[in-house]
């Protein structure tokens, strides 16, 4: 009786301080979002002071940097952004989903498929002729991605049998990407798609941001909604379908949300990876594992991540344009060694 | 389509020229270039003050006119740089930058493409003309293309018309090669070869595999971008016994890799030095 | 008042039969011990009173009405399940892992609220964990996180509670203090069935007991009914040592059938 009288006061302040450090934590990753933004308005191939930049971003000012502000840095920055935040959260989700830290969305094989429809239009020579058909091509390799994981999974099969899926999908895809590459008789396309899939943000217009922006909306819409029951996942399957978790739909909003969410992006700007398995177990620990609070902040540090990346894509300058994606690749692929690692540290 | 339209109607203003230039002197549109093909398309065509800036493989060891170029400035390839630089014209290649092509026809830019697919001179000639024709300049395209034509007849001419000369093999670093329908076919029969791989029916950049050659050997090599490949590439196929067995018993003749990178106006150096060598090593011909 | 009960029900996984014909009910105000042999279908069973499980044949009744018939939220208000082996996937803190057993009762936006931590304190302080409230629960002893997890279920607060082997790891005192716990529940009026190994806990706890085999139900009743020598020796084929202190039963496995026949038989004390 005594002890949880005293305990009541100290409990209290402890669960207030949980709430604020929550918050504190999106909201210095805002901020660092906003502080990285304004760089990303300011660098680019041609120098212009800030204070034009922010004119322009008005439309103030020399109609050449309007454009080049409005039409040019700013789409770059706001596709970053979405790229970035549909990983990070999709990554966290699908950790939650399938209880491991080295889950993350190209796992499902949606990114691989996406690629492969993109790559199927250059190969056939679609993206020179009509604008949206390689965009719509890379829906349609994630929608079919999709389609078959979603179809398992609400056949009742185990997490497992939906990751071998995924594996097989991307095992298939990435095989169908590189027969393309080798029937291709022209050496160009095949230079054309590998670049492409490297990933890229750059002299897209605010028409790509138009195109990706609601699919990726929607889709981290739908990641969200599972975050309550990603926690009670923490305890196993079992124990959480007898709190009322409903296994069929969560798992159909992780799949179709990662979906609608990497589909959109893959479509305008390529293959990007990492991301989604770097943020979510960087962030754990700050928000003591739990995942529904790994969410927001995930989507967050996703967008920062990547943007960071295109700005330090845009300094370095070495005669070609590194790519974002093999930046954050460059990033990711030792941190993913460290977390292996660590992983094997903990079991034994 | 409409670059005939535009041929017609730069025919059409050049025979006007002379009166048109007793008005105002219209200014030439100011042009960029975003890859090295283009480059030389754009240095060998436009004036000076046309040039906006080159690609920064211009000055790269792909270039030829790695010293002309770096009188001019030298873009990275994005869409910023073209605007800042009020450009009117973009050359670049059909294959590449597939998103600057989307996004610079947006904003005010006309964009001329190479198409990678010009095999002949003829194809190149019509390319040379269709980019004059933008730069305002028809009678610089005109003088140009005479040029080639000039270079090219006094190659030769019976050795290419008997088609009758050495046969050979064309071989890259990493193992690729060219068959009929390539431009470097074009300029290995220009020069007076023969090209096996077109003669086995092969079409395209693939290779002719090594057994063949051991069955049908060329009488010899001709290789490229030796030179600018890396060690690790070079040394896989070019150590490979067969291939260094056949370099030591046919006459090799190297290209520079600069002198074909694309079908463009420098390609008729690549027939020239093709030419000369298979002079030296075959001799006979008439000068 | 609940009554839980499995009406002939028979259960597949794969292509192997775990449950023929299993009958069997359960009432509130009982703590009713699930026995038997491994591989006798304790856990299925209780994974079908749950609902996770759908059975080849038969149903599963909840006061009479079918268990299906109940929404999936509704069912986890009135039905708190723990399973076997306190799986933790994330190393969480205690109070985190104890709050877990409030989402049943969360709306879709809504956070744990005074009454959800009201809940979560009493469960705590039942099962002695309120000390360790802020450490990780993976730094916890194998018994310390037992507890944790039946703080979770209890946290639910629910009518009814089915437990799977939760003294498994834990040592003599907290042994006694989880039966202790769960009788009491029962005592107030809750339905609690109780899947055990240990048969001495079973007899000295329990008011009501049901012994399985082979996927089928050998006895159902009182313990002292259930828990018979003759029960046991087909059930799990051994022979056992009954007896009473301070008017409380005990049961010990003595020896194995088929062993030696010429040891003595065992005194009664």
């Amino acid at each position: 009786m005594t002890e949880a009288a005293t305990a009541a006061p100290r409990r209290a302040a402890h669960t207030v301080s949980h709430r604020i450090s929550w918050l504190s934590l999106n909201l210095a990753l805002l901020a660092l979002i906003g502080v990285l933004a304004c760089v990303s308005l300011t660098i680019g191939y041609v120098t212009y002071p800030v204070t034009d930049v922010v004119a322009a971003l008005f439309g103030l000012g020399d109609d050449k940097v309007i454009t080049i502000v409005r039409e040019l840095r700013l789409p770059r920055l706001l596709l970053a952004l979405a790229i970035g935040g549909g990983l990070g959260v999709s990554g966290a989700v699908l950790q939650g989903l399938l209880r491991n830290p080295l889950a993350e969305p190209g796992i499902l094989g949606i990114s691989s498929s996406a690629s492969f429809g993109a790559v199927i239009t250059i190969y056939f020579g679609l993206s020179a002729t009509f604008v949206y058909a390689l965009p719509m091509a890379a829906m349609a390799g994630a929608a079919t991605a999709t389609t078959v994981l979603y179809f398992l999974s609400a056949r009742n099969a185990s997490t497992l049998t939906i990751i071998l899926a995924g594996v097989a999908i991307g095992g298939l895809a990435i095989s169908l990407t590189s027969l393309a590459m080798n029937l291709s008789p022209n050496p160009w396309a095949i230079n054309e798609m590998i670049f492409w899939m490297l990933g890229s943000v750059k002299d897209r217009s605010m028409h790509d941001v138009a195109l990706a922006a609601p699919f990726v909306l929607a889709g981290v819409i739908l990641l969200l909604l599972t975050s309550r029951a990603l926690d009670a996942l923490t305890l196993g399957e079992d124990a959480a379908r007898s709190l009322g978790v409903d296994l069929k739909r969560v798992r159909a909003l992780a799949i179709i949300g990662t979906s609608l969410a990497i589909g959109g992006t893959v479509a305008v700007s390529g293959g990007i990876g990492f991301v989604g398995l770097v943020v979510p177990h960087l962030l754990r620990p700050l928000v003591g594992h739990v995942a529904s609070l790994l969410l927001l902040p995930s989507l967050l540090a996703g967008a920062a991540l990547v943007l960071a990346a295109d700005i330090a894509a845009r300094l370095i300058r070495v005669g070609v344009e590194i790519h974002l994606g093999v930046l954050t690749s460059l990033i990711g692929a030792p941190f993913f060694f460290y977390l292996i690692l660590r992983t094997r540290q903990r079991v034994e | 389509m409409a670059r005939r339209a535009a041929f017609c109607l730069a025919v059409l203003a050049f025979l006007a020229g002379p009166s048109a230039s007793a008005h105002a002197e219209t200014p030439k549109p100011r042009a960029a270039s975003a890859s090295i093909c283009a480059d030389k398309y754009l240095l060998a065509l436009a004036d000076p003050e046309q040039i906006a800036s080159l690609s920064w493989q211009a000055t790269g060891p792909l270039s030829t006119f790695a010293e002309e170029a770096a009188a001019y400035p030298s873009n990275r390839g994005g869409a910023e740089e073209f605007l800042d630089a009020n450009v009117e014209i973009l050359i670049l290649n059909s294959h590449g930058s597939m998103e600057l092509r989307r996004i610079m026809g947006q904003f005010d830019v006309e964009m001329v493409v190479i198409a990678t697919t010009t095999i002949t001179f003829d194809e190149i000639a019509q390319s040379v003309r269709d980019v004059a024709a933008k730069l305002d300049q028809t009678a610089r395209g005109e003088a140009l293309i005479a040029d080639m034509q000039a270079r090219l007849a006094r190659i030769d001419p019976q050795v290419v018309e008997e088609d009758a000369g050495p046969s050979v093999t064309y071989f890259r670093p990493e193992g690729g090669g060219a068959g009929a329908g390539t431009f470097v076919d074009t300029a290995l029969r220009h020069a007076g070869f023969r090209n096996l791989q077109a003669d086995l029916g092969n079409t395209g950049w693939g290779r002719v595999p090594l057994e063949q050659l051991v069955l049908t050997p060329p009488d010899g090599l001709v290789t490229s971008f030796f030179d600018t490949a890396y060690k690790g590439v070079n040394a896989r196929f070019s150590s490979h016994s067969l291939f260094t067995r056949l370099s030591a018993e046919k006459p090799v003749m190297p290209v520079p890799g600069r002198y074909w990178t694309c079908a463009g106006p420098m390609l008729i150096d690549a027939v020239e030095s093709l030419a000369a060598q298979r002079r030296e090593h075959f001799g006979g011909g008439h000068d | 008042m609940s009554l839980l009960e499995a009406r002939n029900i028979s259960v597949d996984i794969g292509r192997t039969r775990i449950l023929t014909g299993v009958s069997a009910s359960f009432r509130s105000g009982y703590l009713t011990g699930l026995v038997g042999p491994n591989g006798a279908g304790k856990s299925t069973l209780v994974r079908a009173l749950c609902n996770l499980l759908k059975p080849a044949a038969g149903e599963v009744r909840l006061s009479g009405a079918p268990i299906t018939s109940f929404h999936r939220k509704e069912l986890a208000r009135k039905l708190s399940y723990l399973p076997q082996g306190h799986t933790m996937h994330w190393p969480l803190e205690v109070e985190r892992l104890v709050a877990l057993g409030r989402l049943p009762h969360l709306g879709p936006f809504s956070d744990i609220g005074p009454q959800d931590q009201a809940a979560i304190d009493r469960a705590m302080a039942r099962t002695e964990v309120s000390a360790f409230r802020f450490r990780v629960a993976e730094t916890l002893s194998g018994g310390e996180r037992a507890r944790v997890m039946m703080a979770r279920a209890l946290a639910v607060e629910t009518d009814i509670l089915l437990v799977d082997e939760p003294v498994a790891a834990l040592d003599p005192y907290h042994q006694l203090h989880v039966m202790e716990l769960l009788r009491s529940l029962a005592d107030e009026g809750k339905l609690v069935v109780c899947v055990l190994h240990d048969l001495a806990l079973a007899a000295r706890f329990c008011n009501a007991a049901v012994l399985m085999s082979e996927g089928r139900v050998l006895a159902q009743g009182a313990p002292q009914d259930v828990l018979t020598d003759t029960h046991l020796r087909a059930a799990y084929s051994i022979r056992s040592l009954q007896g009473q202190h301070e008017a409380e039963p005990f049961i010990l496995p003595w020896r194995r059938l088929d062993a030696d026949a010429s040891k003595p038989e065992p005194r009664p004390c």
